[in-house]
């Protein structure tokens, strides 16, 4: 369960840390309507990246959670991970992205 | 470092839980993946077989010509279509293939579902609009018709086998992507557990303990994993990576959401057409920009009379060196806005490189923003995501390496294989001294002989199928799948029905007989078959008859040990066990006990 749901939402929000930590942020809250060549470059390098990590980090924690003997203790590393890594993509995003992300 | 020894045994030890775990349960489905997708690796040469009413052409190489005998021939019957194709002949198809499509358009679409036709008839008038002809290329002569509409049987061919290594079969799309995504996970968690578990990697790659039961089964597991444990790790990883949007949604839609999609337009529209204005000129912008495609190009409904390909054919020719085109597509034949595209052929170094051209001024078009052609992405990690794709595909491999694609795919196959027997066999020894046999583990005996010599039977069928059926049966290429299936089925039930001891046996000889028979079966039924097509240099077809033949001799092989072992077991009894078990206790510290207690 731990291994399964638990790497499962480690993986999406390492995956989005990673996805922001790629993309040119500042280039990104300059963004308006109009396409913009230079966004699309970027996002697709980002999302080319981490499709191309994600499936290695959800191994990863897969693996991570058998080694750990206590069920708790697996849990507590998934999720306090997760935690942290949406509160640090929280942190590093424009409030113009967030707002794109909500809309 | 006895501290770090032991917790280095202890990871071992849980990771080869793990292994166990994800192993059995989507082995099933993991093999049937491999099986038809290693298969698929052949699916040109595949279909050349089943659609046994193409002559052998030999090789052709002026593609002047070539293009000449199909824009005449297109000239003719395809005045009314939207778009044409020129398929040239490569070193694994002989034939020249030309496609005329119309196209329905969205006023006819709505005008049809006013009428109340449904969306499958809808389907069939549209399939109906889609022509395709095989021309002989030397003389660009139509072949033979054998009956109004068709000039070959109706078969999917090896299509089916490649379509169904990803969708399976008679589920819905969706779920079998879920499905098989899921099992590809495990799969990964599998190969890289499994390299945990197994530490002595090398220094056991040439051990073989044939004749000793569960060893044997956990050492041929060993070497099928390692010798094909490069093409395992890209073949996993890469299939996984198709599967993305699939699995991992949230990764996928951010990015698509930030480029200013409509996300919610997205996800409901079917197809290009139902997106919104915006969501359409986005996608437009997007496409051309990260893959370098041209723009979608309505008709202008004018009438021109289309340029001749020949001239065309030339300038690429002054472009490449290679001299190799693969395809050309027409679009919107003998309109004022016609454009013509070249494809070139894909090889190791090269990539999908096409060259575009006006259809009726037979100017070259390059793209407007980069001023080069239109070919591949320019943008790296994109180019790196194109590559893992081809190399799943194997689009580039030239005859050697497409062997070598087929064989690791088998030995993915057998790899699964041995192990999930090897779960089995272990548990058998296990239960066999306490004397009680749990019926879990003799329903997953009788599912490893259905599965894992039942899919070949009925995939064999798939062959007899395409040979036996009628020619004039309507739906016919449907009912070749579902003999597959329906013979896949009678295997289960086989399986469930016949004494333990004798379902390996049965089904191997069964599989040996149904492979060996194919060729005989060809040579009665065709005009290609091994007689002719030895002497005429047809490798295709000399190619997949000897296929046939191995995997029947392997059959026959493999029944025969299971034959012998069974009557050994017969004989001896128990003893054989019991002074197995013996021998191992004698020497208690060898390697392979602590190899294979950390399997169990």
């Amino acid at each position: 369960m731990a291994a399964i749901f638990g790497g499962y939402l480690l993986t999406n929000v390492t995956s989005l840390l990673l996805f922001f930590l790629v993309v040119d942020l500042d280039l990104l809250a300059l963004q308006t309507d109009q396409p913009n060549i230079p966004v699309i470059h970027s996002l697709a390098n980002g999302l080319a990246t981490t499709g191309m990590v994600s499936f290695a980090i959800y191994t990863a924690a897969v693996m991570w959670v058998f080694r750990t003997p206590a069920v708790g203790r697996a849990w507590i590393g998934m999720l306090l991970p997760s935690i942290i890594g949406l509160g640090v993509i929280f942190l590093i995003l424009p409030a113009s992205i967030r707002g794109l992300l909500h809309g | 470092m006895s501290d770090n020894a032991l917790r280095s045994t202890g990871f071992r030890k849980l990771m080869s839980g793990l292994h166990t775990w994800v192993g059995l349960i989507p082995g099933w489905v993991l093999f049937f993946m491999f099986v038809t997708g290693s298969a698929a690796y052949f699916r040109v040469e595949i279909n050349q077989w089943m659609e046994t009413e193409r002559p052998y052409f030999g090789s052709s190489s002026d593609q002047r010509s070539m293009l000449e005998f199909a824009e005449a021939r297109l000239h003719q019957v395809g005045t009314e279509a939207d778009e044409w194709i020129i398929q040239f002949p490569d070193d694994r198809s002989d034939v020249l293939k030309i496609e005329w499509h119309q196209h329905l358009n969205e006023k006819q679409k709505v005008r049809l579902v006013e009428q109340g036709f449904s969306e499958q008839e809808i389907e069939e008038k549209k399939a109906a609009l889609e022509k395709e002809e095989f021309l002989d290329p030397h003389t660009g002569i139509p072949l033979t018709y054998i009956n109004d509409t068709q000039q070959v049987r109706d078969t999917h061919g090896g299509n089916a086998l490649y379509q169904m290594h990803f969708k399976l079969h008679y589920l819905p799309e969706l779920l079998a992507h879920y499905l098989v995504v899921i099992c590809t996970l495990f799969m990964l968690v599998g190969l890289i557990t499994g390299i945990v578990v197994h530490k002595k990697i090398f220094k056991e790659f040439f051990t073989f303990r044939p004749g000793k039961k569960q060893r044997s089964w956990l050492d041929a597991h060993n070497i099928f994993g390692v010798l094909s444990l490069p093409f395992q790790l890209m073949i996993t990883y890469s299939g996984l990576m198709f599967f993305l949007s699939t699995i991992f949604p949230a990764i996928y839609l951010a990015p698509i959401a930030l480029m200013g999609f409509d996300i919610a337009n997205m996800q409901a529209a079917s197809s290009t057409e139902e997106l919104s204005p915006k969501n359409q000129a986005l996608r437009e912008v997007v496409v051309e920009e990260l893959f370098n495609q041209p723009p979608e190009l309505k008709p202008a409904h004018t009438a021109a009379p289309l340029t001749r390909l020949g001239g065309l054919l030339d300038e690429v020719y002054a472009l490449r060196l290679d001299k190799n085109v693969r395809f050309v597509v027409i679009d919107n034949v003998n309109d004022l806005n016609a454009r013509v595209r070249f494809w070139m052929s894909q090889g190791l170094n090269t990539g999908r490189q096409q060259f575009t051209f006006n259809g009726i001024s037979g100017e070259r078009i390059a793209s407007a923003k980069t001023g080069i052609d239109y070919a591949d992405s320019r943008v790296t990690a994109v180019e790196v995501n194109d590559i893992l794709f081809d190399l799943h595909e194997g689009r580039y491999a030239p005859t050697p390496l497409r062997w070598l694609y087929f064989l690791s795919g088998l030995m993915g196959a057998g790899m699964i294989a041995t192990g999930c027997i090897l779960w089995a066999v272990k548990r058998h020894t296990r239960t066999e001294q306490s004397g009680h046999q749990p019926r879990g583990l003799l329903l997953v005996e009788r599912l490893n002989v259905a599965t894992f010599v039942g899919l070949p039977v009925a995939i064999a069928a798939y062959f007899w199928a395409n040979r036996l059926l009628p020619v004039t049966m309507a739906h016919r290429a449907d009912w070749e799948v579902n003999t597959l299936f329906l013979v896949w089925g009678l295997m289960f039930i086989l399986a469930m029905l016949r004494p333990r001891q004798r379902i390996w046996v049965d089904q191997l000889r069964l599989a040996a007989v149904a492979y060996g028979l194919l060729p005989l079966l060809n040579f009665l039924n065709s005009d290609r078959h091994l007689g002719t097509s030895l002497v005429q240099g047809d490798w295709v077809v000399t190619g997949f008859d000897l296929t046939m033949l191995v995997v029947a001799l392997s059959f026959g092989w493999a029944a025969s040990r299971a034959h012998r072992a069974r009557l050994q077991q017969t004989i001896t009894g128990h003893e054989a066990d019991l002074s197995m078990i013996g021998n191992e206790l004698q020497r208690p510290g060898s390697s392979s006990q602590t190899s294979d207690q950390a399997l169990s």
